[in-house]
């Protein structure tokens, strides 16, 4: 017997306890050791040998009663395990959850009340145009051009569609997500002048009515930038972005392009590789303002039930029902 | 091809019950977790080597979760549940990871 023990190879199998009694090379690591070498459970080797010992074949049929019992047990236990603990996210990314379910909802409300809006509005014009019909019909030729001008009402006909979109790269950077790719402004992303300069640019080419991504724009528009995203009347916009115009589309595109805004936006192209595209659709939709201020008056009685048409300056206080009994 | 059954009618059990586990439970559901699959990796091995025994198998199952389960709460009674659940899962993670690589040696013969 050595009081010191042998060095041993800890790379061999044998590296663990030693049949003979010896200690093994590091003692500290002779739990990790075993572990690592034997596996399995002794008691399958030891009831094996017990039943070799019997006589009987050392190893059991699978078809056990109690086996399959266990088994089941065992995918329940699994299934059970998984549907209890999936959901429990973190906390953050519950808190995340709920707001995307909030903002969603909030959107959808959104869009509701703006088609509610516009369903009011339409019955407004029409009651308008009834209350009117019996007057002059200058006043309601004046009236028509005017909403047309202010956006109050959805119009179609022929016009011009430009779409102008970030250039590739930036887009295939936003596409990954980076946040490191995203830091700084990059120059071939299209930014709230750029559009307002091409807006200017259809105005001027005679343009009657105008949208961007479905957005009106009136002479009370306004187009900015907040953080990275372009508003239209403080609705946020996504790329592409696509300027409906209303007019002749032949003359809106000469008009547009002899400008200093068609010039602009070829140079946005070839200095910035910003693409853009220019067509001329027979015919384009541009839906009304919704959120053009309304000042209305509401009858006071069914029997006095004549509408005027508004003649309160904008921002005046809204009379309403119960103002007008007061 | 019994056992695998038993698996499968387990699961779709459990799919189709959607068992409500208690709250006070789900802690120990992890481990329990691990303790079974080191249980059935085990056995996996065991009839593979050819020294299944029904009855090492369903006790060292039972034996497995009940000291797993124990083992944590113990530990949250004594303010480690988390360390000792750790240490419970590097325990039975290197078994189920070695049990693994025997099974492959004799499925795959690599």
């Amino acid at each position: 017997m050595t009081t010191t023990p042998p060095p041993s190879d800890p790379g061999t199998p044998e590296a663990g306890f030693h049949s003979d009694g010896r200690r093994p090379a590091a003692g500290s690591m002779s739990l990790l050791q075993q572990l690592m070498d034997r596996p399995l459970d002794p008691s399958y080797a030891a009831a094996a040998a017990r039943r070799a010992a019997d006589g009987l074949p050392p190893s059991t049929s699978l078809r056990s009663p109690w086996l399959l019992i266990a088994a089941i047990v065992i995918g329940f236990l699994f299934v059970a395990a998984a549907l209890a603990l999936r959901p429990a996210g973190t906390t953050a990314s519950r808190d995340k959850e709920q707001l995307i379910e909030q903002i969603e909802a909030r959107q959808t409300r959104g869009d509701e009340q703006a088609a509610e809006v516009s369903k009011l509005g339409q019955q407004i014009q029409d009651a308008q145009s009834a209350a009117l019909a019996s007057q002059a019909s200058q006043l309601s030729a004046e009236l028509d051009k005017l909403r047309l001008l202010t956006g109050e009402v959805a119009v179609t006909g022929p016009g011009l569609v430009l779409t102008v979109d970030d250039a590739p790269d930036v887009r295939a950077k936003a596409a990954s997500g980076d946040p490191r790719d995203a830091g700084g402004f990059p120059q071939g992303r299209v930014t709230s002048f750029d559009l307002q300069i091409l807006a200017n640019g259809l105005w001027q080419a005679g343009a009657e009515a105008m949208s961007i991504n479905g957005q009106r724009l009136t002479s009370r528009s306004s187009i900015r930038f907040a953080g990275d995203a372009i508003l239209v009347d403080f609705r946020p916009l996504s790329p592409p972005y696509v300027i409906t115009a209303l007019g002749d589309g032949r003359e809106l595109q000469t008009g547009f392009a002899s400008s200093a805004s068609g010039a602009y936006l070829k140079s946005l192209g070839d200095n910035y590789s910003i693409p853009s595209t220019i067509a001329t659709p027979p015919r384009v939709d541009i839906p009304r303002s919704p959120s053009s201020p309304l000042t209305f008056a509401l009858p006071v009685s069914p029997a006095t039930a004549t509408v005027s048409p508004s003649s309160a300056p904008p921002g005046a206080p809204i009379p309403t029902t119960e103002a007008s009994r007061s | 091809m019994i056992p695998a059954i038993g698996l499968l009618v387990g699961i779709l059990a459990g799919l189709l019950l959607h068992p409500a586990v208690p709250v006070w439970l789900q802690p120990y559901l992890p481990i329990a977790v691990i303790a079974a699959l080191d249980a059935v990796f085990g056995g996996v091995r065991a009839v593979l080597d050819g020294i299944f025994v029904d009855k090492v198998f369903v006790v060292s199952f039972l034996s497995n979760v009940l000291v797993a389960a124990f083992i944590v709460f113990l530990g949250d009674q004594l303010g480690v549940g988390t360390q000792l659940s750790t240490g419970v899962v590097v325990v039975l993670g290197v078994r189920i990871f070695s049990n693994v690589a025997s099974i492959r040696r004799h499925l795959f013969k690599a």
